[in-house]
């Protein structure tokens, strides 16, 4: 054998899907945490994100955070505003239910803000990720 | 109809007391398993960058934590 021969690599555990498919998992990992890598059979992946990212927003409401509404007079509600969307569902049904009306007299109610925030940008981070993997670029 | 379920499911949620130290352990915790899951790839590096993120949130936290202290007004 070659020194230069390769070792073939070893297949993928599913077969990648299509741009389109792997958008759509994106949206659905965006709308409820953790279910694109459900759909891709990522259990324990799907699980832990799941757990993360609902413990982290349910967390946030316990706080007495606050959930940013859309507000274009103030150049930090408008970022707030886009960390609290990227929960996707969870965010609309608080919002809906009155959740996240803050607490500015408490400490706890400024981290819950945060919480909130950093909750949607994890989301979205894993969004991202579920594409890579439904698209074959990472196992 | 939507709104109503929505706050029953809220109801029960109570209002949760944590020190900042707590708030701090339990926020590097869930970051550092979102981190560990997006940006490394096999199991066993997995757990080696989560933990090393959850480490350096704390530690980072720790020693913010004394410039703060020592840069108040005394």
């Amino acid at each position: 054998m070659s020194s230069t021969e390769t070792t073939p690599a070893s297949p993928p555990a599913f077969e990648p899907v299509s741009v389109a498919a792997a958008n759509a998992l994106s949206v659905a990992s965006w709308l409820v945490p953790g279910l694109g890598y459900l759909l891709l059979r990522k259990w324990i992946r799907g699980a832990l994100i799941a757990v993360s990212i609902f413990a982290m927003f349910l967390l946030g409401l316990g706080m007495q955070g606050q959930l940013f509404a859309v507000n274009g007079k103030n150049l930090l509600d408008i970022l707030g505003w886009i960390g609290d969307l990227c929960n996707g569902l969870p965010y609309m049904i608080a919002r809906m239910a009155g959740g996240g009306a803050g607490n500015l007299y408490t400490v706890t109610g400024d981290y819950g803000s945060m919480f909130l925030v950093a909750s949607g940008l994890l989301n979205l981070l894993a969004a991202a990720d579920v594409r890579d993997v439904a698209l074959g670029r990472k196992p | 109809m939507v709104a109503g379920l929505s706050l029953a499911l809220l109801a029960p949620l109570a209002v949760v007391v944590m020190s900042q130290f707590t708030a701090v352990i339990v926020f590097a915790l869930f970051a550092s398993v979102v981190f560990a899951i997006t940006l490394r790839e096999e199991p066993r590096a997995q757990i080696r960058y989560g933990a090393f993120c959850f480490a350096c949130f704390l530690i980072g936290t720790v020693i913010a934590g004394w410039i703060l202290y020592f840069l108040q007004p005394h």
